[in-house]
């Protein structure tokens, strides 16, 4: 259907939206409960939202993730949720996968999780982060400025009091991760271009 | 009619057809509509819920992440789709997310709606589930313009309407050629019709080329030429058969004229004869309901038939409530002493079955209650007109008051004469004294005066005696002691009697010899005689003769005493038999009769149940005769039916014929008893000792005993007791004949052989006869069966 085709597209300019109703849909999104027991949102608490939903719009290859295997979310480097990440996985599950999650080391063995959130104090290691990854099909996450453009694949960003985010589609497709439009349509930059 | 009848059967196959095909069209059209309707919107759910899928799909991310403008421009793809005339994104608690209102005038809703399609009248709204992995995210709201179906109605009306005009148009077109195969042929048959009935042309025929299709119409062409044939053929017939019919008519009419005046007259006649035959019913009606006597019809079968007012009034019931009875069994099923009535000795079965009037003074009826009145009644037979006997009409009348008067007036009779006799008596002895001479010498003329008042003292006597005589007679008081009389015997001892005063009176009395057997009382037989001769005598001048004498006939013996003397006018002959009589006023005194001797005379016979006339005598004098029924009648059923054969008696009596030995202290009722029984020819015994008797059985062995239970001696139970003792005489018939009933008790201590019981006063000497004989029949049969064995 010809009307479909425009649902992917960059590059759109957004209206500024109240704060509160980001975060009403986000709380829907997780879960009802708590959405209505908070008016004020921590900017990680959407962070965090936000990484679990992306697992709902990516898939992995299934070799690196069988059927109702689980989907462990790492946090490398210090804990700038202040604990609310860990809070809001606990118990949930996407696509039938069970969520888990872990805090690491930069030096860990990264490429057995399927989404590492890259703490903004592990900046100096990025590089050997994103090497030791390689094309392994890892989604990497990040609020290190520039991290999409320097080989990660979403970049956490903020206009005004937004959350937004940006995606590099070059690292995704090497990863063999599939990447749903509807994630494209709603980010705020797609790249493709191949810094790495 | 006939305009009509032209037009209407191509007008009405034309609007069949017409009518026919346009329903065919119309029901064509309706069906594609509505096929048509039902696929449009089957088409617009499934679009709709294709687009809701695909736009609910592509919004998950926006909702996901919040992203409005994402959301809008999702649902601004919709404007590709001009049907789509709103639609808008929700989040889960209901609040409007994304907006697509291309049509300012067209608004979302602001509440939610359950999801699935809801139809308003311009459109249709679709609430879609937004969901992501199992998750609700949002609805979904699309409405789509409906505007476009009712436009494809219309559509769909212009097309239809276009398309039944052309077939209706196509439809005449066919319809005028084609009816008129069918309607040609009847519009034709139907002219020639309106042609033959208006002129009566029956020459006329239909000529059509469809006779020769062989179809219906062709047939029915065909089968109107040969009707039309057949009623010429008839028209000519009939003609000929009216000429000759009108000169028949005319003959016919005159002959009924005569043949209704002779109706009239017998009708007249006949009017006149049911108006006469009404007034006699009414009048018969009105007789028998008015009668004071009490008027029953019985049938055949002695069931009543009618009974009049005065009749249910008498006798107490309805013609209803005799029910299944027969009159006897209803009314007259009793004796006045209360003891049952055979039906078949009733008077009325018997004037019934003889079919002769039989009147009757001395009976009662007997009313439902059980109280029974004197009746006096008269049966008469009823025949139809071919002499059958239908029935008998009994015509009674309830005499209880008459009764009762005349009982007073016996009694009053009665007790006056008595009254009367005694002072008399004194006077006559007086009298007697007086003439006699033993109280004195008296003047002559003053014996001259007793003599007078002897002679009248003694006629004043004979007057009372008469009256007493006669009431006692007539009441029933006195019985006749009835035997076997000879006739001549009672004549000559009448004669007798009177010889002296018949020689004083200068008349001869000449007796006739008359033979013949009577069974009456000999005494009264011979005091009616006495007063017949004495009066024969009174009325006779000197020097005249009275001859009597009498002659059998076959039941009765007729006495006749005929004199010479003045003679009775015809018109008393009837009338000189009632009481105080006489004649001249001047006889009784010159005579010196009390008026009262023929009506003893005429008591006495009918007591006998014969009767007394008088009738004159050629040339002068009367003759006065009376009957009194014969000893032996050749038609007496007691002697034919139980007389034994004489040769077996013979054998079997001793001295010949069976002996009774009669037992009974009574000698006056013996005589009666034995006189009765040598009719039979039974030789008698009789007794008045119990001891005797018992020596009399001893000796002769008697072949019945008739037993009396009172005697002077031994009673009856001990001669029985003494007779048991005998070997031969213990089965002995017995009749036991007492004036008291015998108890059950006593009866077992009275029996012999066969044992009969019979009380005196319940039973007549018939009744006794009747017994005795078949006693005797019982013991000489018994002993027949023995000889025989």
């Amino acid at each position: 259907m010809a009307f479909l085709k425009r649902t992917t597209r960059a590059g759109q300019t957004r209206r500024a939206s109240s704060r509160f109703i980001v975060f009403a849909v986000v709380a829907a999104g997780l879960s009802a409960r708590s959405a209505l027991a908070q008016t004020v949102a921590d900017e990680y608490q959407v962070k965090a939202a936000y990484i679990l939903n992306f697992a709902r719009f990516v898939e992995w290859p299934s070799d690196s993730l069988p059927a109702s295997s689980p989907i462990t979310i790492a946090l490398v480097g210090n804990d700038p949720f202040n604990g609310s990440l860990e809070q809001a996985l606990r118990g949930r599950s996407v696509n039938g996968h069970a969520i888990h999650f872990r805090y690491v080391r930069w030096n860990d063995v990264l490429t057995q999780y399927q989404i590492i959130f890259i703490s903004a104090a592990e900046e100096p290691h990025l590089p050997e982060i994103l090497r030791l990854i390689g094309s392994e099909s890892v989604l990497t996450v990040s609020d290190i400025e520039r991290f999409s453009l320097r080989g990660g694949i979403i970049e956490f960003s903020m206009v005004g009091n937004r959350v937004r985010f940006d995606i590099n589609r070059s690292p995704a497709i090497a990863a063999r991760l599939t990447i749903s439009s509807k994630l494209l349509s709603v980010a705020r930059a797609v790249h493709e271009d191949t810094s790495r | 009619m006939i305009a009509r009848g032209k037009h209407s059967i191509r007008r009405r196959l034309t609007g069949m057809i017409m009518l026919t095909s346009t329903t065919a069209v119309l029901l064509t059209c309706l069906g594609f509509t509505a096929s048509g309707l039902f696929n449009w919107h089957n088409r617009l759910v499934a679009d709709l819920t294709t687009i809701a899928h695909v736009v609910s799909a592509n919004s998950t991310a926006a909702l996901t992440f919040g992203d409005r403008q994402a959301a809008v421009e999702v649902l601004n793809t919709l404007r590709e789709k001009p049907s789509i005339i709103a639609a808008a994104i929700y989040t889960v608690p209901g609040e409007p997310f994304a907006r697509y209102e291309p049509n300012a005038s067209i608004r979302v809703p602001r509440t939610l709606l359950d999801d699935g399609f809801h139809d308003r009248s311009d459109r249709t709204e679709l609430f879609y589930p937004i969901q992501l992995d199992h998750q609700r995210l949002g609805t979904l709201y699309i409405a789509s313009d409906t505007r476009d179906r009712n436009s494809r109605i219309k559509q769909y009306g212009q097309i239809a309407a276009v398309i039944i005009f052309f077939s209706l148009f196509v439809a005449f077109i066919l319809a005028a050629r084609l009816q008129r195969g069918i309607s040609g042929p009847i519009v034709a048959l139907a002219g020639v019709a309106a042609v033959v009935s208006r002129e009566k042309a029956f020459s006329t025929r239909i000529s059509h080329r469809r006779m020769d299709d062989g179809d219906e119409i062709g047939d029915l062409m065909t089968g109107f030429n040969s009707m039309l044939a057949e009623l010429e053929q008839r028209d000519q017939k009939l003609l000929l058969h009216q000429t000759h019919l009108e000169a028949m008519v005319d003959s016919r009419t005159a002959e009924l004229t005569v043949a209704n005046e002779e109706l009239m007259l017998a009708k007249n006649a006949a009017e006149k004869a049911a108006a006469i035959s009404t007034q006699l019913a009414r009048e018969s009606a009105l007789i028998l309901n008015n009668a004071t006597d009490g008027i029953l019809g019985v049938g055949l079968d002695n069931r009543p038939t009618f009974l009049n007012p005065a009749g249910v009034r008498i006798l107490g019931l309805t013609l209803r409530d005799f029910q299944k009875k027969t009159i006897h069994e209803a009314v007259h099923h009793s004796h006045a002493d209360g003891t049952p009535w055979p039906e078949e000795e009733c008077v009325n079965t018997v004037a019934m079955r003889r079919g002769d009037p039989v009147p009757v003074v001395n009976d009662i009826f007997w009313r439902p209650d059980g109280t029974s009145f004197p009746v006096e009644y008269s049966s008469t037979p009823m025949f139809d007109e071919d002499g059958h006997q239908l029935g008998a009409v009994i015509v009674f009348r309830d005499v209880t008051e008459r009764r009762a008067i005349e009982r007073l007036k016996g009694e009053f009779v009665s007790t006056v004469s008595h009254e009367l006799r005694t002072p008399l008596t004194s006077i006559r002895g007086a009298l007697g004294l007086l003439s006699s001479g033993l109280l004195g010498p008296i003047a002559e003329k003053g014996q001259r005066m007793l003599e007078i008042a002897v002679t009248n003292t003694d006629r004043l006597v004979r007057l009372i005696n008469d009256i007493l005589d006669l009431e006692r007679i007539e009441s029933g008081k006195v019985e006749l002691t009835r035997g076997t009389v000879d006739a001549q015997v009672v004549l000559d001892q009448a004669r007798e009697g009177l010889q002296s005063i018949a020689d004083q009176a200068g008349i001869q009395i000449v007796t006739e010899p008359a033979t013949g057997s009577l069974w009456g009382d000999s005494d009264r037989v011979i005091q009616t005689l006495t007063n017949l001769i004495g009066n024969a005598i009174k009325f006779s001048p000197a020097g005249t003769t009275v001859t009597i004498g009498g002659t059998a006939g076959a039941e009765d013996f007729t006495f006749r005493v005929t004199d010479e003397g003045r003679g009775v006018p015809d018109d008393k002959l009837d009338s000189i038999f009632q009481r105080f009589s006489q004649i001249d006023a001047s006889d009784s005194r010159d005579k010196g009769g009390s008026g009262l001797g023929l009506a003893i005379c005429e008591s006495i016979v009918t007591a006998h149940g014969g009767r007394i006339w008088a009738e004159k005598n050629d040339p002068v004098g009367t003759r006065l005769q009376f009957t009194i029924p014969l000893a032996v009648r050749s038609t007496s059923s007691l002697v034919t039916i139980e007389s034994p054969a004489p040769a077996v008696s013979a054998v079997l009596r001793k001295d010949g014929a069976p002996s009774v030995l009669v037992i009974e202290d009574d000698t006056d009722l013996a005589r009666v008893m034995t006189t009765a029984l040598q009719r039979h020819g039974l030789r008698t015994f009789h007794t008045a000792s119990g001891i005797e008797a018992v020596r009399l059985c001893m000796q002769h062995e008697p072949s019945l005993i008739v037993l009396d239970l009172g005697l002077p001696d031994l009673d009856g139970y001990e001669v029985v007791r003494s007779l048991r003792e005998s070997e031969a005489l213990r089965s002995v018939p017995l009749l036991v004949y007492s004036a008291l009933d015998v108890g059950s008790a006593d009866q077992s201590r009275l029996r012999l052989g066969t044992t009969e019981f019979l009380t005196k006063s319940r039973c007549s000497l018939a009744d006794f006869e009747a017994q005795v004989v078949r006693l005797v029949g019982t013991v000489t049969n018994e002993k027949d069966s023995q000889h025989a064995a």
